[in-house]
């Protein structure tokens, strides 16, 4: 296939800034890129240990449901709160060159879908241990849709979030209280079984609820619901759209901002 | 290409508010009507000031003009780094900056690998920028640290490592700021072995430098600001 040599350019900016990030992330540390299994891995044990052994809350194959659950969810909260402090981790690239200032996010994206890649393993090898055989008619739709949406969402937030930080350094306080209630908002730990009724409505509100429940549908239910889309697909696309244009509107004055 | 001219400025005004006082929530409520006329009455510095003038594919401008006049915003606008401004700017042609020193390098990364990115995002593809590696290498000249974090370079070795990318990229226009200011009489040779290659080649020059020399060697306009305001802009013959 032929390239247009804009678009080889635009790829291999991409490449270049993610093949940064993953230098400086691991730099001088010992573990190196292991800790991008570490994290998500230890604090899924910290929740099966709170929730599934102290609390006994109930789901059918808990640890299962706990991991294919955060792991999507810590996916989506790193793409959102690494993009926060992009511009300023990048100040010396943005004073000197002109390049294409969203391609900091999008990097931010794929180095985050790398990290996420590498928990897959972890992944297969619990569905393995409770022989979960998901259907191709089921993960393929539902994979497919679920990673889209994630993206939109994240991608949207992500944008709006690494401009307005510039200008008001007070949101970076805000979005780690703001995660925090969305995560407990969200069906990351909790098995629905377990949620009031009267509190289920949030779960039609909250579009990770929706994209969680698409994804573990994978290893639980099979089958897709394109119903499910006719709300949450256009919420992802409006938030992926209102993001950018603000990035838009403020991009002209990220290098004086810094 | 004919004549239109690769840079087109026409009534560039740059202007920063100068922040007076920073307000936290607390103050903006307590001084409320303080804050108000703080907002209302922002003082602006005017860095460039009404600047109008065109320059032609091939032509050598040097920027002269005491610190603090307006150069380096002037570069930062042509070279797309500060985009709101008011006024027109046309640029017609691949830019390659060398601002100051560290120019767009990253601090933790090798020297070999502040290449590839300086470069790519300059413009330069990966693949192009892989061929140009070893020619840049040989010209910044330093030994094994190419393979050390940049944050361990020597001013001079930062300054031929910049230059060494900004001229190896082949752009169409060249912006130098002060980067041979640093270097030693055999690394001043060599920046102008490379700049006469590439004036020869058709380059683009836009050359800032506080040395008249350098401006008289390489330069056959020049163009002189004082408080934001071109003062002087004509050959280097006629600069009183």
């Amino acid at each position: 296939m032929p390239m247009t040599r804009t678009l080889q350019l635009k790829r291999d900016q991409i490449l270049v800034l993610v093949s940064k990030d993953f230098k400086l992330k691991y730099n001088s540390t010992a573990l190196g890129f292991a800790w991008s299994l570490i994290v998500p891995l230890f604090s899924s044990l910290i929740y099966f240990f709170v929730f599934g052994i102290m609390m006994r809350w109930r789901a059918e194959n808990y640890p299962l449901y706990l991991i294919s659950g955060n792991f999507m969810w810590q996916f989506f909260a790193n793409v959102v709160m690494m993009n926060g402090r992009v511009l300023l981790r990048n100040s010396t690239l943005l004073k000197k060159t002109s390049f294409d200032r969203s391609l900091l996010i999008w990097g931010t994206f794929f180095t985050e879908s790398l990290h996420f890649l590498l928990t897959i393993p972890i992944l297969l090898g619990i569905m393995i241990v409770y022989g979960v055989v998901p259907q191709w008619t089921t993960l393929l739709p539902n994979l497919l849709v679920a990673l889209s949406l994630l993206t939109l969402l994240a991608v949207g937030i992500g944008y709006a979030y690494a401009a307005i930080n510039l200008y008001f350094r007070d949101l970076e306080r805000i979005m780690g209280v703001i995660m925090m209630a969305w995560l407990f908002m969200s069906p990351v730990f909790i098995p629905i079984s377990n949620v009031p009724e009267k509190f289920l409505w949030i779960y039609t509100v909250n579009p990770m609820a929706g994209i969680l429940c698409t994804w573990r549908d994978i290893f639980y239910q099979p089958g897709f619901h394109p119903e499910r889309f006719l709300i949450l697909a256009p919420v992802c696309l409006i938030v992926f759209l209102l993001g950018r244009w603000i990035f838009r509107k403020l991009e002209p004055r990220f290098a004086e901002m810094m | 290409m004919s004549d239109t001219p690769i840079i087109e400025l026409h009534g560039l005004t740059k202007r920063f508010a100068i922040e007076q006082r920073h307000y936290g929530l607390k103050n903006i409520l307590l001084h409320l009507p303080q804050y108000i006329h703080d907002r209302a009455n922002l003082r602006w510095f005017t860095a460039l000031d009404n600047v109008t003038f065109s320059v032609k594919r091939g032509e050598r401008v040097g920027l002269i003009g005491h610190n603090g006049c307006g150069k380096t915003t002037l570069l930062s606008v042509i070279g797309g780094v500060y985009r709101r401004y008011q006024g027109e700017v046309h640029v017609r042609g691949r830019i390659s900056m060398m601002l100051a020193l560290r120019a767009g390098f990253c601090p933790e990364l090798s020297g070999r690998e502040n290449i590839l990115l300086n470069g790519v995002l300059q413009g330069r593809t990966r693949a192009e920028m892989k061929a140009l590696e070893e020619e840049i290498i040989d010209f910044a000249d330093i030994g094994p640290f190419i393979d050390s974090p940049v944050c361990q370079y020597s001013s001079g070795m930062l300054a031929r490592l910049g230059f060494g990318i900004a001229t190896a990229i082949e752009p169409e226009i060249l912006l130098v700021d002060e980067a041979m200011a640093v270097g030693d009489a055999s690394f001043k040779k060599k920046c102008g072995e490379r700049i006469q290659r590439l004036l020869s080649q058709g380059t683009t020059l836009f050359l800032v430098s506080h040395n008249m020399a350098d401006i008289k060697k390489y330069c056959t306009r020049v163009i002189k600001l004082d408080h934001g305001k071109v003062i002087f802009d004509g050959s280097v013959e006629h600069l009183a």
